[in-house]
Formats: structure tokens, sequence, C-alpha cells
């Protein structure tokens, strides 16, 4: 027993520092995991709080692009209203009423941190579970998509975009209905993604749209991804390796928007009993 | 002020701010990411026992990752060389040992004896950092790449510090 103590006593700095290591190392490996929430990151109070008070003063440097963006969108949803119609035929009415049911609703919210350098790449937005966002929620700006959020606390939440490690987003060509590929990124360049699994015999010719499938109801179908570089190559494999130019600048990330799929407890109520078995 | 441990406290919350809101922003080709905030664990007095540096690391490596969506890494890396620093001042011994009036300051260690020192330290932390953050094989060379960069742009940021915060202290 004396022993024992003698060599806790010897070694309780390397103990210490150990079991020190080890909880850390495991919650850094637990934060990889999507489910799992981690409790040191940026939705929490304090730092929140103090990344809010730098966006305070860091958003009048960029006030004028982020005016540019919202008025670019402002210009493309006027061009889409009905008063900017010509019509062709006086006496057809549509009442679109009991046709049409809402399935996504959005809601805005501002960057205030964002790191595009690391392997796994974060943002964090100033509105949380308070104002109606939750875990899961599909997140797009007006240039494409973003990522998903994956922590929320009372006042802000966490986003993991799609410049992370196992993000495999559906996605098909806008020329090709047909040709469904997986989006994924390899770490290196924070504008350009890979779109997997397209087979070669496909014909690209570069400049193709990538959007959203909207498969698994996170996002909408049709959601603008990027655009195809003409780089690939063909080198005698089943699949192409395709680069994929992002729609969104990540580093200038003003406004997102947030994606609440109504409809998506009902799909994945019906969808478990034959899906997870 | 004159309590040195009010005067490391305010310093302490300093530079966690410091690496929060300054050095994280710094996002030049995605190789280089300053941690400037080790040059706390660096310039922490020779005689200060392992447990209480360790527990000073754990303290900031978790302000740091609170401000960075790393999950704990940073705090890792900070427990790593805060474990690991008593063992280097030992082999950088200077000939009659180390006075305890003087910081360890480049001004009171000298050049070439703070930059090795600090070369060492940040190596260590950034190479843990960046083998830990990519941990692919094959990327093994980026992860060099990175950790030298790194290192490279974190010393030179730390000795600007250096001469912007510290005086030499008079004996």
């Amino acid at each position: 027993m004396k022993n024992l103590f003698n060599f806790l006593k010897r070694f309780r700095n390397f103990l210490l520092f150990f079991f020190l290591q080890i909880f850390i190392l495991g919650l850094y490996f637990n934060s990889k995991n999507y489910h799992k929430s981690a409790f040191i990151n940026t939705s929490s109070g304090v730092s929140g709080w103090v990344l809010e008070k730098r966006y305070n003063i860091y958003k009048h440097f960029t006030l004028e692009e982020s005016i540019d963006s919202i008025a670019k969108v402002n210009a493309k949803l006027l061009a889409q209203h009905p008063k900017s119609f010509y019509k062709l035929q006086d006496r057809i009415y549509y009442i679109n009423d009991s046709i049409y049911e809402q399935q996504y609703e959005y809601k805005p919210a501002t960057v205030i941190n964002s790191t595009t350098n690391k392997r796994n790449n974060y943002i964090t937005i100033n509105k949380g579970s308070i104002l109606g966002i939750e875990k899961g929620m599909g997140v797009i700006s007006d240039n494409g998509v973003v990522g998903f959020v994956i922590d929320v606390s009372n006042h802000y939440a966490i986003i993991k975009t799609i410049l992370s490690d196992k993000v495999n987003i559906s996605a098909n060509i806008k020329e090709q209905k047909e040709v469904v590929g997986q989006i994924k990124w390899d770490g290196n360049d924070s504008e350009i993604c890979q779109l997997h699994g397209v087979t070669s015999d496909i014909v690209l010719n570069g400049g193709e749209t990538i959007l959203t499938k909207g498969t698994n109801g996170v996002f909408p179908e049709g959601i603008v991804v990027g655009k195809i570089k003409n780089d690939f190559e063909n080198n005698g494999s089943l699949t192409l390796k395709i680069n994929v130019n992002l729609g969104v600048n990540f580093s200038q990330l003003h406004t997102v928007y947030l994606i609440k799929n109504i409809l998506k407890t009902e799909q994945k109520s019906i969808e478990q009993n034959y899906f997870n078995e | 002020m004159s309590n040195p441990w009010v005067k490391y406290s305010v310093y302490f919350v300093f530079i966690i701010l410091l690496q929060g809101l300054v050095f994280n922003q710094i996002q030049f080709s995605g190789l280089v990411y300053p941690m400037v905030y080790s040059i706390a664990i660096i310039m922490l007095p020779v005689e200060t026992s392992l447990i209480i540096s360790i527990i000073i690391a754990l303290l900031l490596g978790i302000g740091v990752d609170m401000f960075s969506d790393t999950f704990g890494l940073h705090t890792s890396s900070s427990l790593l060389i805060a474990y690991i620093r008593p063992t280097i001042l030992k082999y950088l011994r200077p000939r009659d040992g180390y006075d305890s009036v003087l910081l360890l300051s480049i001004h009171d260690m000298g050049k070439k004896w703070f930059l090795t020192f600090s070369a060492i330290i940040i190596g260590i932390q950034n190479l843990w950092f960046f083998s830990f953050e990519l941990l692919r094989f094959d990327l093994i060379f980026t992860i060099l790449l990175k950790t030298i960069l790194s290192t490279i742009v974190t010393l030179f940021i730390i000795i600007l510090l250096q001469y912007l915060l510290y005086k030499p202290t008079k004996k």
C-alpha cells in the first residue's frame, strides 16, 4: 500500500497530464460525430457575446457588400412577382390555395464568426433556440449551399459548413437531371469541392451547374452548389474526378438563411420503419 | 497591480482575446495559422510547479477553444507544451542556472536562447495540433508544411510582441 502511494506521489504530474489529455482528446473525437454536441465551442454564452461585440464593430467595414447582395436578391424576387409579368390571356384565373402547401420556411441570420482554413470549418450565427433554430436545419446563402446546424444555444448556433470532413450532400447536374453524385471536400482549397460518383460514360463540357437533389429533407430541391470546372480527368477508373467551383465565398459570408422543413418529421416517421433496420 | 498573479490574470484574459479576436482571423492560403497564445505558457516563471502550469494551460486552452470551434484541440496541445516545458528548460539551462529575478523574455535571456526555446515549444505544439486536426497518414507532407510555416509566422509575431510589451528587467 505504501509503495502504491509512493508511486502515485512520484507520478502524480504525469497521471494528471495523462488523464486530462485523454479526457480532452475524447471530447475532440466525439465532436467529429455529428449527433454528439460538444461543450467547448463558440455557441457558449461568454464567447458568443464577445464575438457578437466584435461583429458589431466589424460589420461597418462590409456594409457595401451586404447591401449589394440583398439588392441582388430583391431584384431577382421582384422579377418573379406577378406584377412583372405581362398577361397574355386575360380571362384565365388560377386559384393556388389548395394545390400548394408550404414545405420550407426560411429564417435570415447574420454570421458573426467563421473559419475557412481548417479541416472542419464552422460558422457561428447570432440566432439560437429562442428564435426557433433547431439542430439539423439546412443553411444556404443567396449564392448557394452553406451547411447545416450542429449545435444550438439560447442565442447562438453553430453551423458545420460543406468545407468539412464526412459531409455528403447528394446533388445532380442541372443540364442532365439524371446524373446524380455526392458533394465532398478534400480539405485543400476553400473554393473548390469534389463531385463523387459520376460514372465515366457521362459526357461533360465544364460549366454545368450543380444543384441539390433534396432527398433527405435538409435542403429543398434545386439549390445551387456551384459550377463544374473543366479540368476533370478520366484515368480509366469507373468514376470521374470532378472539381466544382463553389458558388458561396465562405470568407465573405454576411447573411445566411436557415431552412425549416415543415414536413421533415412526417418524412422521417414514415421512413424509419424501412430505412433503419 | 503589485501582486504578480493579478497582473498575470489580466495578461491571461488579454492573450485569449488577442488570439480569439485577432489571430484567429488570419487565414491566408490555409497553411498558416498563428497560435500566439502559447506565449503565456512560454513565459511562465521558471520555478512554477508543473501542476500549476498544467492548470493554467487547461484554462488557457479552453478559453481559446471557446473562440475557435476546435472542440478541445487547443487545450490538448497547450497541455502538452505545459507538461514538456520543464524538461526543455532543464536541457537549455544556462551555465550558472536561472536567475529568479529575470523574466523568460528576449531581453533578459538573450536572442539565441529565447529563439531556441520558443521554436522548440511552438514547433511541438503546432505538430501536435495539425497532426490531430488532419489525422491522415497520406497527408503527412501537408501536416509538416503547415507546421513549419505556422511555426515561422508564430515565432515572428511572438518576437514582435516581446519588443512591444516588455522592457529589460533592471537588476
